[in-house]
Protein backbone atom coordinates (compact mmCIF):
# COMPACT_ATOMS: atom_id res chain seq x y z
CA UNK A 1 0.00 0.00 0.00
CA UNK A 2 1.14 2.78 -0.81
CA UNK A 3 2.21 5.72 2.26
CA UNK A 4 1.70 9.15 2.61
CA UNK A 5 4.74 10.10 0.95
CA UNK A 6 4.41 8.23 -1.76
CA UNK A 7 0.66 9.71 -2.17
CA UNK A 8 1.91 13.31 -2.13
CA UNK A 9 4.56 12.57 -4.43
CA UNK A 10 2.37 11.25 -6.70
CA UNK A 11 0.08 14.41 -6.47
CA UNK A 12 3.61 16.64 -7.23
CA UNK A 13 3.82 14.55 -10.29
CA UNK A 14 0.11 15.28 -11.72
CA UNK A 15 0.31 18.54 -10.86
CA UNK A 16 4.13 19.03 -12.42
CA UNK A 17 2.32 17.34 -15.31
CA UNK A 18 -0.65 19.45 -15.70
CA UNK A 19 1.77 22.09 -15.51
CA UNK A 20 3.62 20.74 -18.54
CA UNK A 21 0.39 20.25 -20.27
CA UNK A 22 -1.00 23.58 -19.77
CA UNK A 23 1.71 25.41 -20.63
CA UNK A 24 1.55 22.85 -23.99
CA UNK A 25 -1.88 24.42 -24.78
CA UNK A 26 -0.86 27.64 -24.23
CA UNK A 27 1.99 27.43 -27.18
CA UNK A 28 0.23 25.37 -29.18
CA UNK A 29 -2.57 28.02 -29.18
CA UNK A 30 -0.13 30.83 -30.36
CA UNK A 31 1.49 28.60 -32.77
CA UNK A 32 -1.85 27.85 -34.39
CA UNK A 33 -2.63 31.49 -34.28
CA UNK A 34 0.69 32.10 -36.05
CA UNK A 35 0.34 29.27 -38.63
CA UNK A 36 -3.43 30.30 -39.32
CA UNK A 37 -1.80 34.29 -39.51
CA UNK A 38 0.81 33.05 -42.49
CA UNK A 39 -1.41 30.34 -43.90
CA UNK A 40 -3.70 33.48 -44.54
CA UNK A 41 -1.24 35.76 -45.76
CA UNK A 42 0.33 33.18 -48.02
CA UNK A 43 -3.07 32.15 -49.86
CA UNK A 44 -5.06 35.54 -48.96
CA UNK A 45 -8.19 35.75 -51.35
CA UNK A 46 -7.71 39.72 -51.51
CA UNK A 47 -4.68 39.11 -53.76
CA UNK A 48 -7.28 37.95 -55.64
CA UNK A 49 -10.20 40.53 -55.45
CA UNK A 50 -7.22 42.83 -56.33
CA UNK A 51 -7.13 42.11 -59.48
CA UNK A 52 -10.56 41.88 -60.27
CA UNK A 53 -12.31 45.08 -58.56
CA UNK A 54 -13.10 47.14 -55.16
CA UNK A 55 -16.22 44.84 -54.50
CA UNK A 56 -13.93 41.84 -54.89
CA UNK A 57 -11.50 43.36 -52.34
CA UNK A 58 -14.08 44.84 -49.33
CA UNK A 59 -15.41 41.18 -49.52
CA UNK A 60 -12.23 38.84 -49.21
CA UNK A 61 -11.28 41.94 -46.50
CA UNK A 62 -14.38 40.81 -44.52
CA UNK A 63 -13.30 37.56 -44.90
CA UNK A 64 -9.74 37.55 -43.37
CA UNK A 65 -11.31 39.92 -40.84
CA UNK A 66 -13.63 37.37 -39.60
CA UNK A 67 -11.34 34.73 -40.26
CA UNK A 68 -8.48 36.70 -37.61
CA UNK A 69 -11.42 37.31 -35.07
CA UNK A 70 -12.06 33.15 -34.94
CA UNK A 71 -8.77 32.63 -34.61
CA UNK A 72 -7.70 35.01 -32.36
CA UNK A 73 -10.51 34.02 -30.19
CA UNK A 74 -9.44 30.32 -30.45
CA UNK A 75 -6.16 31.23 -29.50
CA UNK A 76 -7.24 33.41 -26.16
CA UNK A 77 -9.57 30.31 -25.18
CA UNK A 78 -6.57 27.71 -25.59
CA UNK A 79 -4.27 30.50 -23.40
CA UNK A 80 -7.33 30.38 -20.68
CA UNK A 81 -7.20 26.91 -20.49
CA UNK A 82 -3.12 26.84 -19.85
CA UNK A 83 -3.32 29.60 -17.42
CA UNK A 84 -5.89 27.93 -15.47
CA UNK A 85 -4.30 24.52 -15.32
CA UNK A 86 -0.79 26.60 -14.76
CA UNK A 87 -2.16 28.16 -11.74
CA UNK A 88 -4.61 24.82 -10.44
CA UNK A 89 -0.64 22.90 -10.48
CA UNK A 90 0.28 25.52 -7.99
CA UNK A 91 -2.37 24.71 -5.82
CA UNK A 92 -5.16 27.32 -6.65
CA UNK A 93 -8.33 26.29 -6.94
CA UNK A 94 -9.88 26.69 -10.26
CA UNK A 95 -13.30 25.44 -11.54
CA UNK A 96 -14.28 22.94 -13.67
CA UNK A 97 -15.04 25.05 -16.78
CA UNK A 98 -11.52 25.39 -18.35
CA UNK A 99 -11.63 21.80 -18.16
CA UNK A 100 -14.66 21.63 -20.12
CA UNK A 101 -13.14 23.99 -22.75
CA UNK A 102 -10.42 21.41 -23.35
CA UNK A 103 -12.23 18.58 -23.85
CA UNK A 104 -14.12 20.25 -26.45
CA UNK A 105 -10.54 20.99 -27.91
CA UNK A 106 -9.38 17.49 -27.66
CA UNK A 107 -13.11 16.55 -29.70
CA UNK A 108 -12.03 19.45 -32.36
CA UNK A 109 -8.67 18.17 -32.84
CA UNK A 110 -9.83 14.31 -32.98
CA UNK A 111 -12.33 15.94 -36.14
CA UNK A 112 -9.65 17.73 -37.40
CA UNK A 113 -7.11 14.36 -37.69
CA UNK A 114 -9.77 13.12 -39.23
CA UNK A 115 -10.39 15.71 -41.95
CA UNK A 116 -6.56 15.88 -42.30
CA UNK A 117 -6.79 12.49 -43.34
CA UNK A 118 -9.65 12.71 -45.56
CA UNK A 119 -7.96 15.72 -47.44
CA UNK A 120 -4.46 14.15 -47.41
CA UNK A 121 -6.48 11.23 -49.78
CA UNK A 122 -6.97 13.93 -52.97
CA UNK A 123 -4.30 14.18 -55.10
CA UNK A 124 -4.12 17.86 -55.22
CA UNK A 125 -2.91 17.95 -51.14
CA UNK A 126 0.63 18.36 -49.97
CA UNK A 127 1.92 15.66 -48.10
CA UNK A 128 4.70 17.46 -45.78
CA UNK A 129 1.92 20.02 -44.63
CA UNK A 130 -0.49 16.91 -44.19
CA UNK A 131 2.24 15.44 -41.93
CA UNK A 132 2.86 19.17 -40.12
CA UNK A 133 -0.86 19.44 -39.62
CA UNK A 134 -1.43 15.91 -38.23
CA UNK A 135 1.61 16.33 -35.72
CA UNK A 136 0.64 19.50 -34.36
CA UNK A 137 -3.32 17.80 -33.85
CA UNK A 138 -2.42 14.95 -32.31
CA UNK A 139 0.23 16.76 -30.44
CA UNK A 140 -2.56 19.08 -29.07
CA UNK A 141 -5.10 16.66 -28.30
CA UNK A 142 -2.64 14.60 -26.20
CA UNK A 143 -1.98 17.66 -24.83
CA UNK A 144 -5.50 18.76 -24.03
CA UNK A 145 -5.98 15.32 -23.11
CA UNK A 146 -2.96 14.67 -20.64
CA UNK A 147 -4.46 17.93 -19.26
CA UNK A 148 -7.84 16.87 -17.97
CA UNK A 149 -6.74 13.36 -16.60
CA UNK A 150 -3.99 14.60 -14.94
CA UNK A 151 -6.08 17.54 -13.42
CA UNK A 152 -8.56 14.85 -12.34
CA UNK A 153 -6.33 12.75 -10.60
CA UNK A 154 -4.29 15.36 -9.09
CA UNK A 155 -7.81 16.88 -7.89
CA UNK A 156 -9.09 13.19 -6.09
CA UNK A 157 -5.25 12.75 -4.77
CA UNK A 158 -5.86 15.95 -3.18
CA UNK A 159 -8.79 15.51 -2.03
CA UNK A 160 -7.71 12.28 -0.40
CA UNK A 161 -4.78 13.44 1.70
CA UNK A 162 -7.09 16.25 2.95
CA UNK A 163 -9.23 13.94 3.63
CA UNK B 1 31.61 21.87 3.18
CA UNK B 2 34.12 24.52 3.49
CA UNK B 3 37.51 25.54 5.54
CA UNK B 4 35.96 25.90 9.03
CA UNK B 5 34.81 22.44 9.20
CA UNK B 6 37.74 21.03 6.68
CA UNK B 7 40.57 22.78 8.91
CA UNK B 8 39.50 23.80 12.20
CA UNK B 9 36.79 21.43 12.52
CA UNK B 10 39.07 18.61 12.06
CA UNK B 11 41.69 19.87 14.08
CA UNK B 12 39.01 20.17 16.79
CA UNK B 13 37.94 16.10 16.50
CA UNK B 14 41.55 15.05 15.88
CA UNK B 15 42.26 16.72 18.95
CA UNK B 16 39.08 15.08 20.62
CA UNK B 17 40.79 11.62 19.07
CA UNK B 18 43.53 12.19 20.93
CA UNK B 19 46.06 13.53 18.67
CA UNK B 20 49.02 16.22 19.76
CA UNK B 21 48.98 19.87 19.08
CA UNK B 22 50.80 19.15 15.74
CA UNK B 23 49.66 15.80 14.70
CA UNK B 24 46.02 17.69 14.63
CA UNK B 25 47.58 20.11 12.30
CA UNK B 26 49.00 17.93 10.26
CA UNK B 27 45.73 16.15 9.59
CA UNK B 28 43.27 19.17 9.29
CA UNK B 29 46.50 20.75 6.87
CA UNK B 30 45.59 17.34 4.86
CA UNK B 31 41.69 17.62 4.82
CA UNK B 32 41.77 21.14 3.82
CA UNK B 33 44.56 20.39 1.37
CA UNK B 34 42.10 18.09 -0.74
CA UNK B 35 40.02 20.86 -1.70
CA UNK B 36 42.67 22.65 -3.28
CA UNK B 37 45.30 19.71 -4.69
CA UNK B 38 44.48 20.31 -8.37
CA UNK B 39 46.01 19.74 -11.43
CA UNK B 40 47.51 23.12 -11.44
CA UNK B 41 48.22 22.68 -8.02
CA UNK B 42 50.29 19.45 -8.59
CA UNK B 43 52.23 20.62 -12.11
CA UNK B 44 53.53 23.62 -10.45
CA UNK B 45 55.46 20.85 -8.27
CA UNK B 46 56.28 18.47 -11.43
CA UNK B 47 54.34 16.12 -8.64
CA UNK B 48 52.07 13.24 -10.37
CA UNK B 49 49.27 14.84 -12.17
CA UNK B 50 47.20 11.67 -11.38
CA UNK B 51 47.25 12.75 -7.87
CA UNK B 52 44.67 15.14 -8.58
CA UNK B 53 41.88 15.55 -5.72
CA UNK B 54 39.96 18.36 -6.65
CA UNK B 55 39.11 20.73 -10.03
CA UNK B 56 39.60 24.38 -10.15
CA UNK B 57 36.97 25.97 -11.43
CA UNK B 58 38.98 27.31 -14.46
CA UNK B 59 40.45 23.87 -15.12
CA UNK B 60 36.39 22.70 -14.92
CA UNK B 61 35.55 25.03 -17.60
CA UNK B 62 38.29 23.92 -19.88
CA UNK B 63 37.11 19.88 -18.84
CA UNK B 64 36.25 17.70 -21.77
CA UNK B 65 32.99 16.35 -21.51
CA UNK B 66 33.47 12.97 -24.01
CA UNK B 67 33.84 9.59 -22.34
CA UNK B 68 37.26 9.92 -21.37
CA UNK B 69 36.43 13.65 -19.59
CA UNK B 70 33.51 12.53 -17.86
CA UNK B 71 35.54 9.20 -16.78
CA UNK B 72 38.50 11.61 -15.41
CA UNK B 73 35.85 13.88 -13.68
CA UNK B 74 33.71 11.45 -12.02
CA UNK B 75 37.47 9.36 -10.93
CA UNK B 76 38.25 12.94 -8.82
CA UNK B 77 34.99 13.69 -7.68
CA UNK B 78 33.41 10.68 -6.73
CA UNK B 79 36.60 9.63 -4.78
CA UNK B 80 37.50 12.67 -2.81
CA UNK B 81 33.87 14.69 -2.43
CA UNK B 82 30.96 12.27 -3.33
CA UNK B 83 31.71 8.75 -2.01
CA UNK B 84 28.97 6.48 -3.59
CA UNK B 85 26.44 4.77 -1.03
CA UNK B 86 26.14 1.75 -2.93
CA UNK B 87 27.52 0.47 -6.30
CA UNK B 88 24.95 -2.38 -6.34
CA UNK B 89 21.86 -0.59 -5.60
CA UNK B 90 18.66 -1.15 -7.19
CA UNK B 91 16.95 1.56 -9.50
CA UNK B 92 13.64 -0.10 -10.71
CA UNK B 93 13.60 1.89 -13.29
CA UNK B 94 15.38 3.29 -16.26
CA UNK B 95 18.13 1.68 -18.45
CA UNK B 96 21.82 0.57 -18.13
CA UNK B 97 23.22 4.29 -18.32
CA UNK B 98 20.60 6.19 -15.89
CA UNK B 99 21.70 2.70 -13.66
CA UNK B 100 25.18 3.53 -13.46
CA UNK B 101 24.91 7.15 -12.23
CA UNK B 102 22.31 6.32 -9.84
CA UNK B 103 24.46 4.18 -8.39
CA UNK B 104 27.28 6.57 -7.77
CA UNK B 105 24.46 9.21 -5.65
CA UNK B 106 26.58 9.66 -2.50
CA UNK B 107 25.16 8.90 1.02
CA UNK B 108 26.46 8.47 4.31
CA UNK B 109 27.63 5.24 6.26
CA UNK B 110 28.33 3.10 3.11
CA UNK B 111 30.56 0.59 2.20
CA UNK B 112 33.22 2.61 0.88
CA UNK B 113 33.20 4.90 3.91
CA UNK B 114 34.74 1.71 5.82
CA UNK B 115 36.85 1.00 2.91
CA UNK B 116 38.49 4.56 2.84
CA UNK B 117 39.01 4.85 6.67
CA UNK B 118 40.30 1.62 7.31
CA UNK B 119 42.51 1.82 3.85
CA UNK B 120 44.25 5.48 5.91
CA UNK B 121 45.01 3.25 8.91
CA UNK B 122 48.86 2.92 9.79
CA UNK B 123 49.69 5.02 6.44
CA UNK B 124 50.43 8.60 8.68
CA UNK B 125 48.50 11.57 9.62
CA UNK B 126 48.08 12.84 5.96
CA UNK B 127 46.26 9.81 4.72
CA UNK B 128 44.21 10.25 8.08
CA UNK B 129 43.29 14.40 7.56
CA UNK B 130 42.26 13.08 3.29
CA UNK B 131 40.10 9.97 4.77
CA UNK B 132 37.69 12.30 7.51
CA UNK B 133 37.50 15.15 4.25
CA UNK B 134 35.85 12.10 2.37
CA UNK B 135 34.00 11.32 5.38
CA UNK B 136 32.93 14.72 6.05
CA UNK B 137 31.62 15.41 2.58
CA UNK B 138 29.70 12.38 2.76
CA UNK B 139 27.33 14.22 5.29
CA UNK B 140 27.28 17.69 3.35
CA UNK B 141 26.99 16.35 -0.17
CA UNK B 142 24.47 13.35 0.55
CA UNK B 143 22.14 12.90 -2.25
CA UNK B 144 24.38 14.02 -4.93
CA UNK B 145 26.56 12.29 -7.67
CA UNK B 146 30.32 12.85 -8.27
CA UNK B 147 29.58 12.71 -12.15
CA UNK B 148 28.01 15.73 -14.45
CA UNK B 149 24.29 14.22 -14.82
CA UNK B 150 21.52 15.98 -15.51
CA UNK B 151 18.79 13.40 -14.37
CA UNK B 152 20.59 13.07 -11.01
CA UNK B 153 21.85 15.58 -9.71
CA UNK B 154 19.37 18.79 -10.97
CA UNK B 155 16.63 19.51 -8.53
CA UNK B 156 13.69 21.64 -8.81
CA UNK B 157 13.45 25.05 -8.04
CA UNK B 158 10.83 24.82 -5.38
CA UNK B 159 13.24 24.62 -2.49
CA UNK B 160 12.10 26.23 0.92
CA UNK B 161 14.64 26.87 2.91
CA UNK B 162 13.19 26.74 7.32
CA UNK B 163 14.31 29.42 9.24
CA UNK B 164 13.98 29.17 12.82
CA UNK B 165 12.76 32.20 14.36
CA UNK B 166 14.00 33.70 17.46
CA UNK B 167 10.54 32.56 19.33
CA UNK B 168 11.80 29.14 17.85
CA UNK B 169 8.79 28.60 15.30
CA UNK B 170 9.39 27.72 12.12
CA UNK B 171 9.12 29.92 8.83
CA UNK B 172 9.50 27.96 5.64
CA UNK B 173 11.11 30.61 3.13
CA UNK B 174 11.84 29.86 -0.53
CA UNK B 175 14.52 30.28 -1.66
CA UNK B 176 15.60 32.07 -4.83
CA UNK B 177 18.34 30.96 -7.20
CA UNK B 178 20.62 33.08 -9.33
CA UNK B 179 23.77 32.71 -11.50
CA UNK B 180 25.47 35.37 -11.06
CA UNK B 181 28.71 35.24 -9.54
CA UNK B 182 28.13 37.77 -7.14
CA UNK B 183 28.25 35.15 -4.04
CA UNK B 184 25.17 34.34 -2.24
CA UNK B 185 23.06 37.01 -0.04
CA UNK B 186 21.79 35.57 3.34
CA UNK B 187 19.59 38.76 4.25
CA UNK B 188 17.55 38.39 1.03
CA UNK B 189 17.62 34.66 0.82
CA UNK B 190 19.18 34.16 -2.43
CA UNK B 191 21.77 31.80 -2.95
CA UNK B 192 24.13 31.31 -6.21
CA UNK B 193 23.59 28.10 -8.71
CA UNK B 194 24.97 26.83 -11.42
CA UNK B 195 23.08 27.64 -14.59
CA UNK B 196 20.05 25.29 -15.96
CA UNK B 197 21.50 23.36 -18.72
CA UNK B 198 19.46 20.78 -20.70
CA UNK B 199 22.74 18.77 -21.71
CA UNK B 200 22.77 15.82 -19.33
CA UNK B 201 26.90 15.77 -19.14
CA UNK B 202 27.32 19.27 -18.78
CA UNK B 203 30.03 20.20 -16.12
CA UNK B 204 26.90 22.24 -14.53
CA UNK B 205 25.51 19.63 -13.55
CA UNK B 206 28.31 18.41 -11.52
CA UNK B 207 27.40 17.21 -7.90
CA UNK B 208 25.54 19.80 -6.00
CA UNK B 209 25.92 22.26 -8.25
CA UNK B 210 22.71 22.82 -8.93
CA UNK B 211 22.05 23.98 -5.44
CA UNK B 212 24.96 26.23 -4.68
CA UNK B 213 26.62 26.35 -1.87
CA UNK B 214 23.72 25.47 0.55
CA UNK B 215 24.82 22.04 1.37
CA UNK B 216 27.63 23.31 2.68
CA UNK B 217 25.96 26.10 4.95
CA UNK B 218 26.11 24.49 8.65
CA UNK B 219 23.09 26.63 9.41
CA UNK B 220 21.29 25.38 5.99
CA UNK B 221 17.48 23.78 6.72
CA UNK B 222 15.70 23.37 3.62
CA UNK B 223 13.18 20.76 1.32
CA UNK B 224 13.61 19.79 -2.07
CA UNK B 225 13.01 17.33 -5.26
CA UNK B 226 15.63 15.65 -6.61
CA UNK B 227 15.70 14.55 -9.86
CA UNK B 228 16.13 10.95 -9.10
CA UNK B 229 14.05 11.19 -6.59
CA UNK B 230 10.82 10.96 -8.44
CA UNK B 231 9.16 13.35 -6.95
CA UNK B 232 9.95 12.77 -2.62
CA UNK B 233 10.76 15.36 -1.20
CA UNK B 234 14.11 15.51 0.88
CA UNK B 235 14.78 17.33 4.04
CA UNK B 236 18.06 18.05 3.95
CA UNK B 237 19.29 18.97 8.06
CA UNK B 238 22.55 20.32 7.99
CA UNK B 239 22.91 20.90 11.46
CA UNK B 240 22.10 17.80 12.80
CA UNK B 241 24.34 16.16 10.14
CA UNK B 242 27.31 18.31 10.37
CA UNK B 243 27.52 17.62 14.25
CA UNK B 244 26.64 13.81 13.47
CA UNK B 245 29.82 13.90 10.57
CA UNK B 246 31.82 15.68 13.43
CA UNK B 247 31.00 12.50 15.83
CA UNK B 248 31.78 10.34 13.13
CA UNK B 249 34.88 11.95 12.59
CA UNK B 250 36.10 11.75 15.81
CA UNK B 251 35.50 7.80 16.08
CA UNK B 252 37.12 7.69 12.94
CA UNK B 253 40.44 9.34 14.24
CA UNK B 254 40.11 7.59 17.41
CA UNK B 255 40.67 4.05 14.81
CA UNK B 256 43.37 5.71 12.94
CA UNK B 257 44.86 6.83 16.36
CA UNK B 258 44.92 3.11 17.72
CA UNK B 259 42.52 3.70 20.51
CA UNK B 260 39.89 0.83 19.46
CA UNK B 261 40.63 -1.92 16.68
CA UNK B 262 37.95 -1.50 14.14
CA UNK B 263 35.86 0.59 11.98
CA UNK B 264 32.35 0.33 11.43
CA UNK B 265 29.61 2.62 9.84
CA UNK B 266 27.40 4.12 12.57
CA UNK B 267 29.09 4.70 14.72
CA UNK B 268 29.99 8.34 16.57
CA UNK B 269 32.29 9.43 19.31
CA UNK B 270 29.01 10.49 20.99
CA UNK B 271 30.14 10.66 24.71
CA UNK B 272 33.23 12.11 23.66
CA UNK B 273 32.02 15.16 22.21
CA UNK B 274 29.34 15.25 24.52
CA UNK B 275 31.20 18.23 27.05
CA UNK B 276 31.19 20.40 23.61
CA UNK B 277 27.80 19.05 22.15
CA UNK B 278 25.89 22.32 23.07
CA UNK B 279 28.97 24.87 21.91
CA UNK B 280 29.14 23.24 18.30
CA UNK B 281 25.15 22.84 17.96
CA UNK B 282 25.08 26.18 19.16
CA UNK B 283 27.30 28.12 16.01
CA UNK B 284 26.05 24.94 13.63
CA UNK B 285 22.91 27.35 13.34
CA UNK B 286 24.50 30.60 12.92
CA UNK B 287 23.09 31.89 10.00
CA UNK B 288 26.61 33.32 8.57
CA UNK B 289 28.64 32.62 5.34
CA UNK B 290 31.09 30.56 7.55
CA UNK B 291 32.02 30.22 11.06
CA UNK B 292 35.22 29.62 10.84
CA UNK B 293 35.98 31.96 14.02
CA UNK B 294 33.70 29.62 16.09
CA UNK B 295 35.88 26.67 14.93
CA UNK B 296 38.88 28.43 15.99
CA UNK B 297 37.70 29.18 19.35
CA UNK B 298 36.44 25.67 20.20
CA UNK B 299 40.36 24.31 19.52
CA UNK B 300 41.85 26.66 21.06
CA UNK B 301 39.54 25.54 24.09
CA UNK B 302 39.65 22.43 23.69
CA UNK B 303 43.61 22.25 23.37
CA UNK B 304 45.20 25.90 24.90
CA UNK B 305 46.90 26.53 21.67
CA UNK B 306 46.32 28.73 18.66
CA UNK B 307 45.99 27.29 14.99
CA UNK B 308 47.91 28.87 12.20
CA UNK B 309 45.84 29.67 9.47
CA UNK B 310 45.80 27.51 6.33
CA UNK B 311 48.52 28.49 4.06
CA UNK B 312 49.06 26.62 0.91
CA UNK B 313 52.56 27.05 -0.03
CA UNK B 314 53.25 25.78 3.54
CA UNK B 315 55.12 22.45 2.39
CA UNK B 316 55.62 23.39 -1.08
CA UNK B 317 59.13 24.11 -0.65
CA UNK B 318 60.18 21.13 1.18
CA UNK B 319 58.72 18.49 -1.98
CA UNK B 320 60.34 20.85 -4.26
CA UNK B 321 63.43 20.58 -2.64
CA UNK B 322 63.91 16.71 -2.01
CA UNK B 323 65.80 14.51 -4.26
CA UNK B 324 63.67 12.18 -6.01
CA UNK B 325 64.10 9.07 -3.82
CA UNK B 326 63.01 11.68 -0.78
CA UNK B 327 60.09 13.21 -2.26
CA UNK B 328 57.65 10.45 -0.75
CA UNK B 329 58.70 11.31 2.14
CA UNK B 330 57.69 14.53 2.64
CA UNK B 331 54.44 16.18 3.82
CA UNK B 332 52.93 16.20 0.35
CA UNK B 333 54.69 13.15 -1.17
CA UNK B 334 52.69 11.08 1.48
CA UNK B 335 49.41 12.90 0.83
CA UNK B 336 50.14 12.31 -2.57
CA UNK B 337 50.59 8.61 -1.67
CA UNK B 338 47.17 8.87 -0.02
CA UNK B 339 45.17 10.44 -2.52
CA UNK B 340 46.78 8.07 -5.20
CA UNK B 341 45.77 4.91 -3.23
CA UNK B 342 42.13 6.61 -2.56
CA UNK B 343 41.15 7.52 -6.04
CA UNK B 344 42.88 3.75 -7.52
CA UNK B 345 40.70 2.08 -4.81
CA UNK B 346 37.55 3.97 -5.16
CA UNK B 347 37.45 3.58 -9.06
CA UNK B 348 38.82 0.08 -8.65
CA UNK B 349 35.12 -0.66 -6.65
CA UNK B 350 33.47 1.33 -9.37
CA UNK B 351 34.77 -0.54 -11.90
CA UNK B 352 34.97 -3.73 -10.45
CA UNK B 353 30.81 -3.11 -9.93
CA UNK B 354 30.60 -3.31 -13.79
CA UNK B 355 30.05 0.36 -13.82
CA UNK B 356 32.38 2.42 -16.69
CA UNK B 357 31.70 6.14 -15.16
CA UNK B 358 34.73 6.27 -13.75
CA UNK B 359 36.86 4.25 -16.18
CA UNK B 360 39.25 1.07 -16.18
CA UNK B 361 40.90 -0.15 -13.32
CA UNK B 362 44.13 -2.26 -13.56
CA UNK B 363 45.30 -4.11 -10.69
CA UNK B 364 49.39 -3.38 -10.80
CA UNK B 365 49.93 -6.17 -8.11
CA UNK B 366 48.42 -9.16 -10.75
CA UNK B 367 50.84 -8.33 -13.16
CA UNK B 368 49.53 -6.07 -15.30
CA UNK B 369 51.76 -3.68 -17.27
CA UNK B 370 49.36 -1.56 -18.46
CA UNK B 371 47.67 1.64 -17.15
CA UNK B 372 49.05 4.84 -15.15
CA UNK B 373 52.63 4.64 -14.50
CA UNK B 374 51.80 7.38 -11.51
CA UNK B 375 50.10 4.37 -9.75
CA UNK B 376 53.33 2.42 -9.91
CA UNK B 377 54.61 4.35 -7.04
CA UNK B 378 52.13 2.93 -4.64
CA UNK B 379 53.54 -0.55 -5.74
CA UNK B 380 57.06 0.38 -4.76
CA UNK B 381 55.95 2.22 -1.63
CA UNK B 382 54.09 -0.81 -0.68
CA UNK B 383 56.95 -3.01 -0.84
CA UNK B 384 58.74 -0.54 1.22
CA UNK B 385 56.53 -0.84 4.28
CA UNK B 386 56.63 -4.27 4.37
CA UNK B 387 60.39 -3.99 4.42
CA UNK B 388 60.32 -1.65 6.98
CA UNK B 389 57.71 -3.63 8.85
Amino acid sequence: MDTYEDQKALLRRHRDTLYIAGTGTMILGLWSMAEGGLNMLATSSLQEGMSTGWEQVISSTQSIVAMLVFMILLMLIQVYVGVCARRESRGEERGSFYLVLAGIFVVLDVLFIGVEVFLATQSEYSVDETIVHLTISILSAFSDLQLIVSCLRARRLSAALEG
Amino acid sequence: MQRDFHYYGTYCAASLAGYSHEESMAIAYSAELVDHCSRSFLAALKAPLSAATTQLAFEMANARTDILGLQDITRIWASFHFLPYDLNREVGKGGRRYRNKYRLICDTNGPLLRETVRLAKGKGLQAAGLAVHVLADTWAHRYFAGTPSLVINNMSRNVVELVTREDGSIDEQPVKFRNSLSGDDLSTGIFTCTPTMNSENTVMNLGHGRAGHLPDYSFARYKYLPAWAEYHEILKDNPSDYYKAFCQMVYALSFLHGSHESFETERYATSTVAPWEDRIRSFLVKRQLDIMDEWHALATSITGRTLEDFSLDKYQQEYLCASPDEKNDTFLGKFILAALEQKGMVTNKIYSSGNPLAGRSIEYREGAFAGMKDYLVLISDAARRIGRG
